[in-house]
């Protein structure tokens, strides 16, 4: 796909909300509110007791596996799919009233999944029909505005050819055009990078940054996390319709900074943890057992230590482990991953019993900082992210250490491993 | 001279450049002047939005090819009809009169055999004369000729001519009002284009209206197009073959307003059928293969109550009539006696009498009606929108 060097988002007119501007977004103005969002399709629970928060002036990134809610929460967001308990508000409006449903619909585009139009109208006429359930008025202003849309996403000279005769860019483009042709307040896009392109993804990228920089909401859902990660601010991860996490995306990744430290014999490990807890730094704050990231190094014993330190600090952890004869095969800084993050988060062993979601911790699977090795109450049993499957193992004036991991190869399945035992305090 | 030195994976990324310009370089000036504007903004209220819902059922009606091809083929259809009626009529007034009958009658008397009583009196044929055959000639050529004017007066010249038309659309129109209707509720779940007015603010109902107003629309226009298409017809044909025509009567004028309103709902029924069970079902397939097969279901019904009725009734069974009265509660044959009523008098649009009161006739249709879209729009409001 190659959008022309036009920005689709700055030539539209500003929103009609004169908050929903960059220099005004009031950022804790909840738009979109899922309460308890339960939906049930026969005896399949798709969402359970789901509860969102988008802000105004969010990307906000709605993640998940195939299957897990995602599109259906989309879906009752729109008014689509009916929510079998919970409600969801959008704009104040609870939009299980029909009326005031159709009037907060008003104020947000859509894309959900692959677009869909009808196949023998012209691109034109599709966008005209969309000004019609969006209630424009038929006249000049509207059919400028259709045109205006047709040509910020490169669609102007194949504006009358059939929908059917489009390629899936070009109907990914007319999606966009679509939803923004009413100047929403509120975006929501299933999968809009899906058919196209690198170039073309890029191209959605950019428009996603720059729609968010005139003040206007995002909430997406998107597989390609590493996009995700480089425009959401907020993001939530759900599995079998239970949220497992939500928050702000620096404040969830930045619990994965830290400095991982491998050896070559996995009998260090403990030695080195104790070594560790005997400089009595104040930065260094706790350390966790870790597995290496999918391919990265495996050490011998399949444990690494994740020590939770700024990153600056490396070469001084270095040293104290040289110094107590620990030397180690690999120190490095570890980088945030919103795919690491994920992955860690659904792959965890959640025992899902009954429709009742279990408690999780709304921000992060690993112990905040300065708590490492004192297990949360909020913890439920079982749960073990993976790859960075940690343990809490040690915090500074903790009184019992762990006990050393067992040995475990990289390649193991995360589900089939059993844990090392866990340590401390009493 | 320092060597350049090649770029490490680790080495830090020269800042992204922005994905796209903040403003577009080039765009028409009067586009500029609209995205420099204010946007359009959404007017109207729940009636005017409904409004909009039925002009975009009638627009995809129009746009799709098979309204194009059913349109085409209702009306060209219709004037192979009056072709072959226009055939009939010339057959019947150019039929050869033959000679005549070769035998006039001639009573004879002949005398009695005994005396007071009266002679046995005999016919005999003779052999007409040529005058006696050329007044036979005339006289079945009269006879030929009222035959063939009344036929051409029936339904060939205007008013009679309407009854053709509206017979006509009563049959192949409903077929293809059921065809349409079924695709074009169906679609919208075959395209998955239901979203599309649903997630931008139009309500359910407001969809589900505009779709039965817009098949409301169309039959009102189904059947006044075909309705003027007769009453051409009949003003042009008809006097061609030397009808006289009559200037229409005010009473004239309500009847055959009345008839196109029965008409009208003739097809909105059947499309109403059509469209109920695509929602239901959510197929275009659906919606057309049973409303087509309920006609065909009910044709057949009907021949066989009516049928087993009559016998009943005859071998002084008393339910008969009441199995003889049970085709009145379908809905064809209500609609039919509502056009028998509504074209009664004085133009004589509708074949045949009615089999039931006029109560029964519009009652029974619009209970449908009121069963079938009631029963989709009940299901409608509460389904989800998947794929």
């Amino acid at each position: 796909m190659s959008i022309p060097d036009t920005s689709p988002v700055a030539p539209m007119a500003p929103p009609a909300n004169p908050a929903n501007t960059v220099n005004t977004v009031n950022t804790e103005e909840v738009i979109l509110r899922a309460r308890k969002l339960t939906k049930q399709f026969g005896s399949r629970t798709a969402v359970r007791a789901l509860d969102l928060e988008v802000r105004r002036g969010d990307v906000f990134a709605l993640l998940g596996p195939n299957g897990s809610g995602k599109t259906t929460t989309l879906r009752m967001a729109l008014g689509l799919i009916l929510p079998t308990d919970g409600a969801i508000d959008l704009f104040d409006s609870d939009i299980s009233n029909p009326d005031l449903r159709a009037q907060a619909l008003r104020r947000v585009g859509a894309v959900i999944e692959q677009p869909a139009f009808y196949p023998f109208l012209s691109g034109r006429e599709n966008l005209h029909g969309i000004a019609t359930f969006s209630g424009l008025p038929a006249g000049k202003a509207t059919n400028a505005r259709v045109e205006l849309a047709l040509a910020q996403v490169g669609l102007a000279s194949r504006a009358g050819d059939a929908y059917r005769k489009y390629s899936l860019g070009m109907k990914q483009r007319l999606g966009i055009a679509a939803a923004l042709l009413t100047n929403p307040e509120l975006m929501i896009l299933d999968e809009p990078t899906n058919g196209l392109d690198p170039s073309g993804m890029a191209e959605v990228r950019g428009l996603i940054m720059q729609l968010s920089q005139r003040g206007i909401t995002i909430l997406l859902s998107s597989h390609l996390l590493y996009e995700v990660q480089q425009v959401c601010t907020r993001a939530a991860i759900i599995r079998e319709g239970i949220l497992l996490a939500q928050g702000n995306v620096k404040e969830l990744l930045g619990a994965q900074n830290g400095i991982i430290v491998g050896f070559d014999k996995p009998e260090m490990l403990f030695p080195a943890v104790q070594a560790l807890q005997a400089a009595n730094q104040p930065w260094l704050r706790g350390a966790v057992y870790a597995r290496p990231e999918l391919g990265a190094w495996a050490p011998p014993g399949g444990w690494l230590l994740q020590v939770d330190a700024p990153a600056e600090r490396a070469s001084e952890i270095n040293a104290i482990l040289n110094a107590a004869n620990l030397p180690p095969a690999e120190v490095r800084r570890r980088e945030p991953s919103l795919e690491t993050y994920f992955l860690s988060v659904v792959n965890a062993a959640l025992p899902l019993v009954g429709s009742v979601a279990p408690v999780i911790p709304n921000t992060i699977p690993f112990a905040p900082p300065g708590s490492l090795g004192a297990p949360t109450g909020a913890t439920p049993a079982g749960y073990a992210p993976y790859p960075y499957t940690s343990y809490p193992l040690y915090a500074p004036g903790a009184p019992q250490l762990a006990s050393p991991p067992p040995a475990i190869g990289p390649q193991t399945s995360p589900t089939s491993t059993t844990p090392p035992t866990q340590g401390g305090p009493a | 001279m320092t060597q350049p030195v090649p770029p490490t994976p680790s080495a830090p990324q020269a800042p992204q450049q922005p994905l796209a310009p903040t403003l577009p370089p080039v765009l028409p000036p009067t586009l500029l002047a609209v995205a420099q504007g204010p946007a359009p903004k959404p007017t109207g209220d729940w009636l005017a939005q409904t409004g909009r819902m039925t002009r975009w059922t009638l627009f995809l009606a129009w746009r799709r090819v098979m309204g194009k091809v059913l349109t085409s083929l209702l009306i060209g259809l219709f004037f192979v009809v009056v072709a072959v009626i226009a055939l009939i009529y010339f057959s019947i007034a150019n039929i050869q009169v033959n000679g005549g009958s070769t035998c006039v009658p001639v009573q004879t008397t002949a005398p009695a055999a005994t005396p007071g009583q009266g002679g046995a009196t005999s016919v005999t044929c003779q052999a007409p004369t040529p005058a006696q055959q050329q007044q036979q000639q005339q006289q079945q050529q009269q006879a030929q000729q009222q035959a063939a004017d009344s036929f051409r007066d029936s339904v060939l010249l205007f008013p009679g001519s309407l009854m053709v038309a509206g017979t006509y659309t009563s049959y192949l129109g409903v077929l293809f009002i059921c065809i349409l209707a079924g695709a074009l509720v169906g679609s919208e779940y075959g395209y998955t284009v239901l979203r599309l007015s649903i997630s931008r603010g139009v309500t359910r109902a407001q969809h589900f209206i505009g779709q039965a107003t817009g098949l409301a629309v169309i039959a009102l226009i189904a059947s006044a197009g075909m309705l003027v298409l007769g009453a051409l017809l009949g003003v042009t044909l008809g006097p061609l073959l030397g009808g006289s025509l009559l200037a229409p009567s005010p009473r004239g004028i309500v009847e055959i307003l009345g008839y196109w309103l029965a008409l009208s709902l003739n097809l909105f029924a059947y499309a109403a059928l059509a469209m109920c069970f695509a929602t239901l079902a959510k197929s275009t397939a659906a919606g057309i293969g049973v409303s087509l097969a309920y006609v065909l279901v009910e044709l057949v019904a009907t021949t066989t109550l009516l049928g087993i009725g009559t016998a009943m009734t005859l071998t002084g069974n008393t339910a008969g009539p009441f199995v003889q009265h049970i085709p009145d509660w379908f809905m064809g044959n209500a609609l039919g006696s509502l056009r028998q009523y509504a074209g009664a008098y004085p133009y004589s649009l509708a074949i045949g009498s009615p089999s039931m009161s006029l109560t029964q006739a519009l009652l029974v249709p619009v209970a449908y009606c009121v069963i079938l879209l009631g029963g989709a729009y009940l299901i409608f409001r509460r389904r989800d929108i998947t794929e």
